[in-house]
């Protein structure tokens, strides 16, 4: 599909170039910098004593290092280019941010396509797009890649992370407008298939599709935005991990698959209301992943499932050109593992885990057993969180320019946390991040 | 506090109201558009809406920073500069809509380009409008 869009994409635009429609170019982007200020290592699991103990290693999960521009630096591009006089229009946009890897760190830029659509509007108010589309994953953070619209330099990570399986689909989506005196009532329906295949590191690759069929429903009045929706999909992945084993003073080149079938669902209700003197957010998402058909050789999940809500409020009080506000965010993740599987499970983590000395394997897998399911629990992480307050200042230079500045406290009160860029944060760890930004439209 | 309510306040506050003209929408004379309702112009130009009466209606705006598209803005779409940047930001980066044509600079130009062009839609705030325009709505 993407191919034929390609095509229809660049004929329409020498189509338009040489009609009365004029192609319009805009663009957006946040030229971010964090900065860690303090990272405390937590707690690490010793699978040997069947208990915590104080880790030596601080990580700067999430920045990769004290200081970088590449967590909340983006930049767009969006080609709008209407043909029939304005009934329909093609759309390209270009995205670079930050590449995510696995491991939470941002090393590089990489860009994309973050849209290739027709738009169309067949009947009064009804629209229909179709091509590769935004998924409405988050509802108000549906647009979180535009910086200029969010109050923050970045979007509350911890919320978005797990779910971020797919934020662009190829499929269609349908909208209708309807009007009932100063509100605006907005049913969405789409569907559409993904496929975000890595390599994220040079150990693995990850090969992720999946089908989405989305329902939102937005309520708008004014500069009040309501947003429900439920989303279900269903998709498989398969992980090959590269390990090199020294065998007979030879380094072997082994490769290693995992592989599940999954389904589930996300559930998102979300709020934006401003007031002159008065700006409120906030977003409520749970998403829940089954899985099953599991063939792999690391971590049997079959008939596992996993859990995750996350919610955020913020609160900010516009004066003049500046805006004060403070951000309060939870997650927590939980992963519902069958008991049935849980000694085997627990058997082959050990004996494939690099982390365990062989001399130590007999000892935690009799220290597993011996404990059953609760033991096996303590040793894997089966509950994350993580909290997060911000306290941020907005200031508007002009209608296309707003500045931020932002202080950042996360910290994981139970077991690790979970989400985009802080994923692996250990128990007990506390990290403190100092933001700077320069948002704008054009 | 009295010297600050009588001698800044108030004066500011009747300035407004005395001085603020009010803001005629405008079609061509041939438009079949008769009559407009507030509500219907803010879906207009906030993309909500493209028809009125069923009728195609396609708005033209000026220039983000003229005086006549601020007042606009806030009086009838109710958002402020970056309100209304922040709006289509959403929509356009997002693939649902795209923002009105803004490319006027004087309420001149803007009569002139209205007359020439069926289905068009704008406003504007002069106190004598020409007649080769239709005046639809006037808020005050």
């Amino acid at each position: 599909m993407r191919t034929l869009l390609y095509l229809a994409f660049g004929l329409s635009l020498s189509a338009a170039a040489s009609a009365d429609d004029k192609i319009s170019i805009r663009g957006f982007g946040t030229v971010g910098y964090t900065q860690m200020l303090t990272s405390e290592g937590g707690e690490e699991f010793d699978p040997t004593a069947m208990s915590y103990k104080p880790s030596k290693t601080k990580k700067y999960w999430g920045v990769g290092k004290p200081g970088s521009f590449t967590r909340d630096t983006r930049f767009g591009l969006n080609i709008d280019a209407p043909l029939m006089k304005g009934k329909m229009h093609l759309t390209a946009q270009f995205y670079a941010e930050g590449a995510n890897q696995t491991n939470g760190f941002y090393k590089y830029f990489a860009q994309r396509l973050s849209l290739l659509s027709l738009r169309a509007e067949p009947v009064n108010n009804l629209h229909v797009t179709f091509g590769l589309l935004q998924a409405p994953m988050w509802m108000i953070s549906e647009e979180r890649y535009v910086g200029f619209t969010f109050p923050y330099i970045r979007p509350p990570s911890e919320v978005v992370g797990i779910t971020r399986s797919g934020d662009t689909i190829e499929g269609a989506t349908v909208y209708y407008n309807w009007n009932v005196g100063s509100w605006t009532i907005r049913p969405r329906i789409g569907y559409g298939s993904y496929n975000n295949n890595g390599p994220y590191d040079t150990n693995s690759d990850v090969e992720n599709e999946a089908h989405i069929f989305f329902n939102v429903l937005q309520l708008e009045y004014e500069n009040i935005l309501i947003s429900a929706a439920y989303h279900t999909f269903r998709g498989n992945s398969t992980q090959d991990l590269y390990q090199v084993v020294n065998q007979a003073g030879m380094d072997m080149r082994f490769t290693l698959a995992n592989h599940l079938d999954y389904n589930g669902y996300d559930t998102v209700l979300g709020v934006k209301a401003e007031f002159p003197h008065l700006f409120l957010m906030a977003e409520y998402s749970n998403n829940t992943v089954n899985t099953y058909n599991f063939e792999g050789f690391l971590y049997p999940m079959e008939d596992s499932s996993q859990n995750v809500t996350g919610s955020y409020a913020l609160i900010g009080v516009p004066m003049g050109n500046w805006m004060p506000r403070v951000t309060v965010a939870a997650a927590k993740r939980t992963f519902n593992l069958d008991a049935n599987n849980v000694e085997k499970m627990a058997e082959t983590l050990i004996t494939n885990n690099p982390d365990i000395p062989d001399a130590q394997k007999p000892l935690a897998r009799q220290a597993i057993r011996a404990q059953g399911t609760d033991g096996f629990r303590k040793f894997y992480r089966t509950e994350s969180q993580q909290m997060t307050i911000n306290l941020g200042l907005n200031y508007q230079w002009s209608s296309t320019t707003v500045l931020k500045a932002e202080l950042e406290r996360v910290n994981s009160p139970a077991t690790g946390t979970i989400g985009e860029g802080l994923f692996g944060l250990k128990r007990g760890s506390t990290i403190h991040l100092a933001n700077f930004a320069i948002d704008f439209v054009f | 506090l009295r010297k600050l309510v009588w001698g800044f306040l108030l004066p500011s506050l009747l300035a407004t109201a005395v001085y603020a003209d009010p803001i005629s929408i405008v079609v061509s004379t041939d438009s079949k558009l008769t009559q407009i309702t507030e509500d219907d112009v803010a879906r207009l130009y906030l993309g909500r809406s493209s028809t009125i009466n069923d009728i195609e209606v396609t708005p033209i705006d000026f220039k983000e920073d003229t005086p006549l598209a601020l007042e606009f803005h806030s009086k009838v779409l109710k958002k402020n500069p970056l309100q209304y940047q922040q709006y289509w930001a959403r929509l356009l980066f997002t693939g649902k809509a795209k923002p009105p044509v803004a490319n006027m600079e004087t309420p001149e130009a803007m009569v002139k380009f209205i007359s020439t062009n069926k289905g068009t839609l704008g406003y504007t705030n002069q106190k004598a409008v020409p007649p080769e325009v239709k005046v639809i709505l006037v808020i005050e």
